[in-house]
């Protein structure tokens, strides 16, 4: 077996690039919305058979067990060339979270299938009463001798339609002194009788995410991750280097390099007032890319990112939300026309594309407000 | 932090505790307010302190009597400088001595050296009013008319106190420069005040020759050493402004923890706190956009490279520094609207530095007009 991690990382860059570029279909790049399962399967399932599911995985688990730099120059060249997000809920929290938590049963029902792309997980936390505040949640389980009960309801479910199985946050204690207390995570069949998926359209039209309803959901003891109340705490604890791509530049380039098209067609760079936002927005880009590449330095150098990250998700996301608000103005009357906008004689670009992308960036992975929050307290320290 | 150190960059470091003991306790921003109160000009003892530390000479060769460091080293020092709101126009020096470097007369050197001990002040003429506002490209400079005589005006020439000018001089085979003497007969030297208590100068010259003894650089080698000064010039002018931007950022992130109303610290109230935040992102931005500028030197880009991090490190750090200096007033309340607060004191230096060699729109402009050309 090719021992990647000793490769000197150039080369390993290269294997990478070259094998996507060859392998990874042209169709499938940088997709303007999240693909359905259904859409991406073959490409991963491809890829499972090759071992390469999990490159984060340690290999005794059945990952390809890539150090952390290895891994981000993956996710790096994954980004440069657009490879559509699976339902990967199961590969980046489920496994870790048994291999750090799980018991020996649970990682040998779970693991393999997640690898095989048998199980797909999706992740239920939020209810619609808990977002931000989702140590709020109301989601009961309740003790019945080996089973526990669950009853609630989670929301915003990225892709509970085509998930086999959710992992949910649910209170195991309604009377714990803090509300993070008394929180556990089970590991829930969506097949289960009393579980209702309901999709929701989002405002682009797409159904991305759902309401998963339980009603008396029986849940077997054994699918309890690590100790009952602390379940809130193992979630928390896994929250890793992958907090850097919250604040990844890709999207940002990406729409910039639309706009800059756009506007190369239509000569806006030659009005005087265009081209002043327009190199304002490429010098935010500049400047989130070279901020992205320190942190990186910080991953690739071993060391564990801190709670200054937050600063690059705020940035990141909103100067994609400035560059989509002036892809819109620049399109002045032809923006709200839903085929695009024509930029030659077969290409065109969506300036709503570009405007429904980056709405949900600012709000999920925790909302810019929260980051902002995250950042007054633990990185500039200001008492309350 | 700063910006410009890594671990391996030890030299960077020690540079940077020393400019920490020379700034002392607000020694840098007691200077800063004598020279707007008194309109004192330069502190000659600190200048020459300064020429002992071997910063006035910090990229000028060894062999001249310099340390002969390079630009990430100078943006440390400048910074350290900014942080304590010293009023001292190393950065203008630096300008000048990095376009004489520039220059092939043998008396170029010799002014090199003069500047690096502090015993000559030099400034770099290289703009009329018209360029000074951003209405031509920063390259072309006013011609003499191939008359051997220069007839026009330079504007917002720093160090006022300067006794020789290196003067651009626009021609048919390009930009050349010339060494003019304060005192030299045609030239009348007007001095106009500046926000932070420096002045700047205008300079009317009228039928001054252009002799060959004058002569630092010829037509089209001329270029090559303005543009180089400028790029170096615009970076450290960006790392001052870290510098200030730093310290007004810190003071204001006190000042919310300590200042009461209603009851409780400002740093309760959200909305501020995410003020805050804003202004630290807004810091943020500009370590990182002078990084990418020192790197550039460090790797010894070629120029144009040079100049687009440059203007992309001046246009973020003008900006930002603007940003972080108003903001700073506002959440003071009244007493930061005083000349009592030090936050005062730093943004009029900011807006200074910000408007001086491109402020941050200028300097978008150049990075856009750069990037197409290179396109
Ligand atoms: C596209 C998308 C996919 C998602 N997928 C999933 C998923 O798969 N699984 C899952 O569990 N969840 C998912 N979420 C939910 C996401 O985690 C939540 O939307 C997020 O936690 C915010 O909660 P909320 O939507 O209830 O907003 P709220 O918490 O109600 O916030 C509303 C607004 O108030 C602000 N706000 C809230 N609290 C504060 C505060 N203390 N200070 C200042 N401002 C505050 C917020 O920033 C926001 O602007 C997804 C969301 C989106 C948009």
């Amino acid at each position: 077996m090719t021992d990647w991690n000793a490769m000197d990382d150039a080369a390993f860059r290269r294997e990478i690039r070259t094998y996507l570029e060859a392998e990874y279909p042209k169709a499938l790049r940088h997709p303007s919305r999240r693909l359905r399962w259904h859409e991406v399967s073959d490409w991963y399932l491809k890829r499972a058979e090759a071992g390469w599911t999990a490159p984060g995985w340690p290999a005794e688990h059945g990952g390809v067990g890539l150090s952390p730099s290895k891994q981000l120059i993956f996710t790096e060249e994954q980004e440069r060339i657009g490879v559509a997000r699976a339902p990967d809920q199961g590969v980046v929290m489920v496994g870790p979270l048994l291999i750090r938590y799980g018991t020996p049963e649970q990682r040998e029902q779970y693991l393999p299938k997640i690898l095989s792309w048998e199980h797909i997980w999706c992740q239920g936390y939020s209810e619609p009463n808990s977002g931000s505040d989702l140590a709020s949640l109301r989601t009961q389980a309740d003790d019945d001798g080996d089973h526990w009960v669950v009853n609630g309801q989670k929301t915003w479910t990225t892709l509970a339609q085509d998930a086999t199985h959710i992992f949910v946050l649910a209170r195991t204690d309604p009377h714990a002194e803090r509300k993070q207390k008394g929180i556990s995570f089970l590991l829930v069949d969506l097949d289960t009788p009393g579980i209702t998926i309901r999709p929701i359209e989002n405002i682009a039209g797409h159904e991305e995410f759902c309401e998963v309803f339980f009603d008396n959901v029986r849940v077997p003891k054994d699918n309890l991750v690590g100790n009952v109340n602390e379940g809130w705490t193992m979630a928390k604890a896994l929250l890793g280097f992958e907090r850097l791509f919250l604040g990844s530049p890709k999207q940002s380039q990406n729409a910039l390099g639309r706009l800059d098209a756009f506007a190369e067609a239509r000569g806006l760079h030659d009005d005087p007032a265009f081209s002043a936002e327009f190199t304002k927005l490429a010098l935010d880009v500049a400047d989130l890319s070279e901020a992205f590449e320190s942190f990186a330095a910080q991953v690739r150098g071993g060391e564990t990112l801190g709670a200054d990250i937050s600063w690059l998700k705020i940035w990141g996301t909103e100067t994609y939300g400035r560059i989509a608000e002036l892809a819109v103005q620049a399109a002045d009357g032809e923006a709200p026309l839903v085929e695009g906008q024509a930029i030659g004689e077969d290409a065109s670009v969506d300036v709503l594309n570009l405007y429904f992308g980056c709405l949900p960036t600012t709000i999920y992975g925790g909302s810019n407000e929260i980051q902002r929050n995250i950042l007054a307290k633990q990185v500039l320290r200001l008492p309350e | 932090m700063s910006a410009l150190m890594d671990d391996s960059q030890d030299e960077r470091r020690m540079l940077a505790d020393s400019v920490a003991g020379f700034a002392g306790e607000g020694r840098g921003i007691a200077r800063a307010r004598r020279l707007k109160a008194e309109a004192a000009g330069l502190d000659r003892a600190a200048w020459s302190e300064m020429a002992d530390l071997g910063w006035l000479g910090i990229l000028v060769p060894e062999a001249a009597g310099g340390l002969g460091l390079g630009v990430g080293e100078l943006a440390v020092v400048a910074e350290g400088l900014g942080r304590d709101c010293a009023p001292e126009p190393l950065v203008d020096t630096v300008f000048a001595q990095a376009v004489l470097a520039g220059c092939d007369a043998d008396h170029a050197g010799e002014l090199l050296a003069a500047t690096a001990s502090g015993e000559r002040l030099v400034a770099v003429a290289w703009q009329d009013e018209a360029q000074a506002r951003g209405q031509e490209g920063p390259a072309s400079v006013p011609a003499d008319g191939g008359s051997g005589r220069l007839t026009g005006r330079r504007a917002l020439v720093t160090p006022a106190e300067a006794d020789v000018f290196v003067v651009a001089v626009g021609g048919p085979d390009g930009v050349a420069l010339y060494a003019i003497e304060r005192d030299a007969p045609g030239l009348s030297v007007e001095t106009q005040p500046r926000v932070d208590g420096h002045a700047v100068l205008a300079l009317e010259f009228d039928g001054v020759s252009l002799d060959d003894a004058r002569r630092l650089a010829g037509g089209g080698a001329g270029d090559g050493a303005l543009t180089r000064g400028l790029s170096v010039a615009r970076v450290a002018a960006s790392a001052e402004l870290f510098g200030l931007a730093g310290a007004l950022f810190e003071q204001t992130q006190d000042y919310l923890a300590s200042r009461k109303q209603f009851g409780q610290a400002l740093s309760s109230f959200q909305a501020l706190r995410h003020r805050a935040v804003d202004l630290y992102i807004q810091r943020e931005l500009m370590r990182n956009a002078l990084r990418q500028a020192v790197r550039a030197f460090d790797s010894d880009a070629d120029p144009v490279d040079l100049q687009r991090a440059a203007a992309r490190a001046k246009a973020r750090c003008s900006e930002a520094a603007l940003i972080i200096g108003r903001q700073a007033v506002q959440l003071h309340g009244a007493i930061g609207y005083t000349e009592e607060a030090n936050v005062g004191v730093y943004l009029r230096r900011v807006l200074s530095l910000a408007a001086w060699l491109g402020n941050a729109d200028t300097q978008r402009r150049e990075y856009a007009r750069l990037t197409r050309a290179a396109a």
